[in-house]
């Protein structure tokens, strides 16, 4: 994904949102959800509120409509049980059986209406006890109407009177509810006989099912619990037990709109030819009331609810946004410290769209210094005349510049990247190569490992490889520098011809040197047979030993592997040697002690040490022994003080005068061991102390140890 | 001593005779009558026998108008839609009870009529027919919870009376398996007029215990049982299964014979029932072809009829020795 930060702000008509902070955004958005879920809630709570309600008082009513029916039920039994208890009354048989009943006076057709109590009825203390009818009816055996007891003043409907036996068949010897003129009625009759079972007649309870009949048979309910009979083929209000609300006649449609009509059932008792539902209803102001209540209080709850959980939120809001602007600040105090530093001005105050835009910045600017970064160490691997390839563990190519590719002739990169190195290798470099790499993963690098690559024409190329191995995503790569060293070998290689062409010429000349000295010596040895007198024999003896002093320095030299410069210790050896040999017909054996350090003199020290060492050994011989019976030589050629060699030479002979002096010395031996000393830039002391004592010190600037 | 021998073998075999006629009319007078004499007509004066089938407001333009008890009513619904779908007639049906379907018929607004009862004698009407579709069981019921699950008649006579009102009284009934004893006995005591159904268990109001508590309606009947550990009554399988509370009652078998079994009900084996009849209407003016029709239809489809409904159709009645006179069912096997 490429960021680029202009075409990020790009203005749009959007823009104007940018200038809020975030806390000012989420306040007006929280406002607006929670105005808008507040309404949602009140809505949905309301309808659930409501529906719950309706459910509750559904299953409540229904209950309730059970109950009344029950109690309906049991006033339908009551009213065919009355009709029984009062025909197996005493009064009702006295007045049937024993007296002559009023009837007989009259003709048939002829009905007689009671106002009072009739002589056929229980008592008024007994008769409230039983079902309430309206009419009580009494028919002879031929079922005439005879008597009729009722409390109201009205007559009997004529219709009853016509379908009387009808009816009286519909309910006989049970209770009943059949319509009469459109409304319904409750009938029980049961038959009365004489004491041979022969029928005289027939009692008939009859009421009209209206308010007073439901309100009587259902007296045991609460009068607040609404009730009302309905027929179900009119669907008009038969009853109600709330008369001042549910009247008479009302139609289901006009109740609806102000009640809520809930429980319901219908009798099957199997005798009535009505289909009568029982309902139970509930004002609609009374529910809505109480749904209301019930919905204020959520309301309160809500927003109880809501407070308690927006303050924390709101703390939660300040606290983000107050780390917001913190981290904005860190990531601009990290762009100046590590990066360019060139953060864009915004003009948002949405701290979030802030801490975005810092972070793309970054993202870019640290996107821009690596390409950068990338870009110079390409350009720098690509301008070096050095190969330089990043390997795998394995030894896989991941990333090489041109010049490597040109080390390993191949003609792309696409012959060595994911190649292995192993592949352009020479084979008897391999394993060494290999092994090369291993060390490199263990150690962390390798350094100055020299082989050499074949490339496809079969030539060799000798290169030198420095390789350090880094750690990357988890994984070991290696990184190599190759240089080609072809040109280098090729040059060490002459320098090394040459060398041993100068080191041969160089021992030849220390050799003829040397042999010129031999030669010299041997003319002075010459010359010296045929000098006759001693002094000139002894001078030049003296001098031949000096030439063989020097002489023994150059057939060290070329001897030596170093040709510059001699190991002094074997030199001390060897010369005190030769100089013994020349001494031994005419003195005493002559002991020497020689205790020298592994110091190497370059000639330029060498010639005048040796020398001097000649001089001084000489002169012991010629002058310390003469009364001794045996010498001793005691030399040493040390170390000290880093920068000084000290030469100390002491024998056990007689010592030298005491008024000697080596500066005012005629003696060209003592001359000697002075300017060679000065020659040397060191110092020279001698003294006697059980022989003579000599100590040459000189600063060690050529020396080697 | 010849005579002396004779006069008191006479004396047993008049007491012998004595006894078991006592007996015989005991049982009589237990058992009420299943069925009504088809012969005895009510009568009815000649305007109304003169005034024709006008149905009312809901069937006002059917071809056919039918009042139902609830039992035939979702039984034959199908049948009834299938039939006007294929004949392309309005018919409306309505649900009731007896009382309804017996109002209907005799204010003469329904062509059909739909009974769970036989005809009370009060019930056949001048040129009204009985067509019997089939008997169902009518079970006798107790908690669930009720260990009981088989009584026989005379037990269940004797519960009923008031004569067994404690379960442990029972043969095979311990304290311990029901906690109290007291039996609460619940009875239904519709359609008087009419024979069979409670009146195969006892014939009349009186004979049933005065302790017993008499409900309403088949709801309340199947509620109380439920409700009551100690309940027992009565009520046809299918109205029992499709109450709320069915699990938590049991029907329970008489003499051994389980009542969900039909073959126990067409040999009796199993002695309660119900009997469900439709009618129609013979006499000229109210006669309508597609009435009988219909009802042909339903006998023809009887077995379609969802087996849930557990009505035995006539045609196994018929097989069984049932008495027939034309199409309605008038006595059983002898």
């Amino acid at each position: 994904m490429t960021l680029s930060p202009s075409k990020r702000r790009t203005r749009t008509p959007f823009n104007f949102y940018r200038r809020y902070s975030i806390n000012t955004k989420i306040i007006v958005v929280l406002t607006i959800l929670l105005g808008a879920s507040w309404i949602s809630l009140d809505f949905i709570q309301g309808r659930q509120l409501k529906r719950l309600f309706t459910e509750q008082l559904n299953v409540m009513l229904q209950h309730h409509a059970q109950e009344a029916r029950i109690l309906f039920d049991k006033y339908t039994r009551s009213f065919h049980s009355s009709n029984k208890i009062i025909v197996s009354q005493k009064r009702f048989a006295d007045y049937l059986k024993v007296k002559t009943p009023r009837w007989k006076e009259r003709e048939p057709g002829e009905v007689i209406f009671h106002q009072q109590i009739p002589p056929w009825l229980p008592k008024p203390s007994v008769l409230r006890t039983l079902a309430h009818s309206q009419y009580y009816l009494l028919f002879d055996s031929a079922n005439n109407l005879r008597e009729v007891y009722t409390d109201q003043e009205k007559d009997l409907p004529t219709s009853l009177r016509n379908s009387a036996p009808t009816l009286r068949r519909l309910s006989h010897n049970q209770a009943t509810m059949t319509e009469v003129d459109g409304r319904p009625f409750m009938i029980a009759s049961t038959n009365f006989y004489d004491t041979e079972h022969k029928a005289l007649g027939t009692l008939t309870l009859l009421s009209p099912i209206n308010n007073d009949f439901l309100y009587s048979a259902i007296e045991g309910l609460l009068p607040a619990k609404a009730v009302a009979l309905i027929n179900d083929k009119t669907h008009l209000v038969i009853a109600s037990n709330r008369p001042d609300m549910i009247g008479e006649g009302s139609s289901m449609e006009e109740i609806k709109k102000i009640f809520l009509l809930t429980g319901k059932s219908f009798f099957d008792y199997g005798v009535s030819d009505l289909k009568i539902h029982f309902v139970s209803l509930v004002p609609k102001n009374e529910y809505d009331a109480l749904t209301s209540a019930a919905h204020e209080i959520g309301k309160k709850q809500r927003a109880i609810i809501t407070l308690i959980m927006t303050l924390p939120l709101m703390a939660l809001l300040f606290r983000i946004t107050s780390r917001l602007k913190r981290l904005t600040k860190t990531i601009d105090l990290f762009s100046k410290k590590y990066l360019s530093g060139k953060q864009n001005v915004s003009q948002t105050h949405d701290q979030l769209l802030l801490l975005e835009e810092r972070f793309t910045d970054l993202t870019h600017e640290i996107i821009q210094t690596n390409v950068e970064s990338q870009n110079k160490y390409r350009a720098l691997i690509e301008t070096t005349d050095t190969g330089f390839v990043i390997v795998d563990e394995e030894g896989m190519v991941l990333d090489a510049n041109q010049k490597y590719l040109r080390i390993t002739g191949r003609a792309n990169f696409g012959e060595i990247i994911d190649h292995n190195v192993q592949e352009w290798t020479a084979e008897d470099n391999k394993v060494r190569h290999f092994v090369a790499t291993q060390k490199c993963l263990k150690s962390g690098n390798v350094s100055d490992l020299e082989i050499d690559y074949e490339t496809p024409s079969g030539s060799v190329t000798p290169v030198e490889i420095n390789a350090q191995m880094i750690e990357q995503e988890g994984q070991q790569i290696i990184l190599c520098l190759i240089r080609d060293i072809t040109e280098r070998k090729e040059a060490r290689q002459k320098l090394k011809r040459s060398l041993a062409e100068k080191e041969v010429l160089l021992r030849e000349i220390h050799h003829r040197v040397k042999n010129n000295m031999q030669i010299i010596s041997s003319m002075l040895y010459l010359q010296s047979m045929k000098a006759l007198e001693p002094e000139t024999i002894e001078v030049i003896k003296d001098s031949r030993k000096r030439v063989q002093s020097m002489s023994l320095i150059h057939e060290k030299l070329y001897r030596s592997n170093d040709l510059a410069c001699i190991n002094f210790g074997d030199y001390i050896k060897s010369l005190t040697d030769e100089i013994a040999k020349s001494y031994t017909s005419q003195l005493c054996p002559v002991q020497f002690n020689i205790e020298a350090d592994n110091i190497s003199l370059p000639v330029d020290s060498a010639i005048p040490c040796g020398l001097i060492l000649n001089e001084l050994t000489t002169n012991s011989f010629k002058y310390a022994f003469k009364e001794l019976a045996r010498g001793e030589i005691n030399i040493s050629f040390r170390r000290e003080a880093r920068q000084k060699l000290i030469l100390r030479f002491k024998d056990n002979g007689t010592g030298l005068p005491d008024n000697f002096s080596v500066a005012s010395s005629s003696s060209l031996g003592m001359s000697l061991v002075q300017n060679l000393t000065n020659q040397l830039h060191g110092t020279v002391e001698y003294k006697n102390k059980n022989g003579l004592q000599w100590t040459i010190s000189f600063p060690a600037e050529h020396s080697q140890s | 001593m010849h005579t002396n021998k004779i006069l008191p073998c006479l004396i047993l075999v008049f007491l012998l005779l004595f006894s078991s006629s006592c007996l015989a009319h005991g049982k009589a007078a237990l058992r009420g009558p299943a069925f009504s004499d088809p012969a005895k007509i009510y009568r009815l004066n000649d305007a109304w026998q003169k005034k024709p089938i006008i149905h009312d407001d809901w069937a006002q333009d059917a071809d056919l108008a039918i009042s139902l008890d609830q039992h035939l009513y979702p039984a034959l619904l199908p049948l009834i839609k299938r039939f006007a779908k294929e004949k392309k007639l309005i018919i409306k049906v309505q649900e009731g009870t007896c009382g309804i379907s017996a109002g209907k018929i005799l204010e003469k607004s329904a062509d059909i009529g739909g009974f769970c009862c036989p005809p009370g004698e009060d019930d056949r009407l001048p040129g009204l027919t009985y067509h019997t579709l089939g008997i169902a069981a009518l079970g006798i019921i107790v908690n669930a919870q009720n260990p009981v699950d088989n009584l026989t008649m005379k037990q269940l006579r004797d519960i009923f009376q008031g004569r067994i009102n404690c379960w442990k009284l029972l043969p095979g009934q311990t304290e311990t398996s029901i906690d109290s004893c007291r039996i609460r006995p619940f009875i239904r005591l519709h359609c008087k007029s009419r024979p069979g159904h409670w009146r195969l268990l006892l014939d009349n109001e009186d004979l049933f215990s005065p302790r017993l508590q008499e409900v309403g309606t088949i709801r309340d009947m199947v509620s109380n049982v439920a409700g009551q550990l100690h309940g027992i009554g009565y009520e046809v399988l299918w109205h029992i299964n499709k109450h709320e509370q069915h699990d938590m009652v049991k029907s329970i078998k008489i003499n051994g014979a389980d009542p969900a079994n039909p073959a126990n009900l067409t040999s009796l084996a199993y002695p309660l029932y119900r009997t469900f009849n439709i009618t129609t209407w013979e006499n000229a003016p109210d006669k309508k072809t597609v009435a009988h029709q219909l009802v042909t239809y339903i006998q023809d489809h009887m077995d379609e009829i969802d087996k849930s409904f557990n009505l035995i159709p006539a045609i196994m009645l018929r097989k069984a020795g049932w008495q027939f006179k034309d199409d309605e069912l008038i006595g059983e096997p002898q």
